[in-house]
């Protein structure tokens, strides 16, 4: 087993098949969690397999000029973007549900998940993969940039901007801060 | 600095991207403006609730799939450098050609034509079940059965007639019964149809197709929603909704829900019940 990742691209490069699994192994959870966030459940196993064959078919592109992590999100969020952008028929639209009304009965934490879950749904998908990059993959304003071909300062103003809309929809969908 | 600079920086200096001299003038500004602290305190909160989101784990399989695409993907093909190159091509076989390909224009002209007008006559008829389904359910189950050569069946049979169960052949949330069950020969494809009753009385129809339900609700203001975690699209009907939403290669619509709530519950309940 190769311990470095230097040494798992080479191989993945050669189209070890080995080095391939452990590659996916080591980073499929983060990709997938992202792809639920951009696509929803029911299409996130598919387009994560179809990031991996991306990912194995262009793995001699990788320079090792930023981190494999980097790379690998970059693939996933432009695979993620390019599928939104076919299925129009799925594609968030302008919404306008009415407040939703509280039931005491139901969990707190229940009724959190699934408030953020839409308003995040809401969000169009380009702000939602920067948002989602850095609150549930914690990545820096540096690698967001290097993922979304963005300057680094655009970062902040476009966390900025899905932070709010975030907050709006969350309001509209009948949340009380 | 003033509220704009500070509201502009106010995601870099949550995330702690600021420099250390910017940091402190952002923070000074916060001890002495409220506005700017209540939004800050709004980062804080959203960071809290999307913590709490659920974070499924890949399904055991994704590795197995991608393998085999990866071998299909390697396996040698003769290259097409390989085959000989004709020297030259007959007349006849260009004019066979031409004749071809200009029976083909026309027969796909025809073809789409034909397949558009089918379409509009799917979207009408689907409009008149959608708005009597409103008055009387019985009434439009019976338009939808008469058009589409609706065959009742026993909930059991239904997989004779398309090869798989029905979602809600497992059951349904307490409270819901089945009252019949049909399969129906769409323009598009072969689907079935449960129609079940509330213990008040109440109706929803759910089918269950591969088609796309683009046309049934033609010209109806469409929109998508989250239930459960899974994306859905929404029809409001008069009072009502129709929801959709992918099962497997398939899609399920339910017709005549009250909210997104019983929507949640309803998917929740098949999903559970069935493994496909």
């Amino acid at each position: 087993m190769q311990d470095t990742v230097a040494e798992i691209v080479t191989l993945c490069q050669r189209g070890d098949r080995d080095a391939q699994r452990q590659l996916y192994k080591s980073t499929h959870q983060k990709v997938y969690r992202l792809m639920v966030r951009m696509v929803g459940r029911q299409d996130a196993d598919d387009l994560t397999q179809q990031v991996f064959l991306q990912v194995f078919r262009k793995i001699d592109q990788f320079a090792g000029r930023s981190k494999l992590e980097t790379w690998l999100y970059q693939v996933a969020v432009n695979q993620a973007l390019q599928h939104r952008r076919k299925e129009k028929r799925w594609k968030f639209q302008t919404l306008t549900l009415e407040p939703r009304s509280h039931d005491k009965r139901e969990d707190e934490s229940y009724e959190h998940k699934e408030l953020i879950e839409r308003a995040l749904a809401r969000l169009e998908p380009e702000l939602r993969s920067i948002f989602v990059l850095r609150e549930v993959e914690e990545l820096s304003y540096r690698e967001i940039a290097e993922v979304t071909s963005l300057p680094e300062g655009t970062v902040g103003s476009r966390l900025n901007r899905a932070r709010r809309e975030l907050q709006q929809h969350l309001s509209d969908l009948g949340w009380e801060p | 600095m003033n509220c704009s600079e500070v509201q502009e920086s106010l995601s870099a200096y949550y995330d702690g991207e600021l420099s250390d001299k910017k940091c402190v003038r952002v923070s000074h500004h916060l001890e002495g403006c409220s506005h700017c602290e209540k939004d800050l305190t709004g980062f804080k909160k959203l960071a809290t609730m999307t913590s709490e989101l659920r974070m499924p784990s890949p399904p055991d399989n994704i590795w197995s799939r991608l393998e085999k695409q990866l071998e299909e993907g390697t396996r040698v093909r003769p290259a097409d450098t390989d085959r000989p190159l004709p020297t030259s091509v007959p007349k006849w076989l260009v004019l066979a050609a031409a004749i071809l390909i200009t029976v083909g224009i026309g027969w796909l002209t025809y073809d789409r034509r034909f397949e558009h007008n089918e379409r509009d006559r799917l979207a009408a008829e689907f409009a008149g079940y959608l708005d009597e389904f409103d008055r009387d359910p019985y009434k439009a189950q019976q338009i939808l059965v008469a058009k589409y050569g609706g065959k009742t069946v026993d909930v059991e049979q239904v997989f004779k007639h398309v090869g798989y169960r029905p979602a809600v052949a497992n059951g349904l949330l307490v409270g819901y019964r089945v009252e019949s069950a049909h399969v129906m020969t769409m323009p598009r494809c072969k689907c079935v149809e449960c129609f079940c009753t509330r213990d008040d009385g109440s109706k929803i129809a759910i089918f269950e197709h591969d088609d796309e339900e683009s046309d049934w609700f033609r010209g109806r203001p469409k929109r998508a929603e989250i239930c459960n975690g899974i994306e859905c699209s929404v029809v409001e009907l008069g009072g009502r909704i129709a929801v959709t939403w992918k099962r497997g290669t398939r899609q399920i619509t339910a017709i005549g829900l009250r909210d997104l709530d019983e929507a949640a519950k309803l998917r929740a309940m098949l999903e559970k019940n069935n493994e496909f």
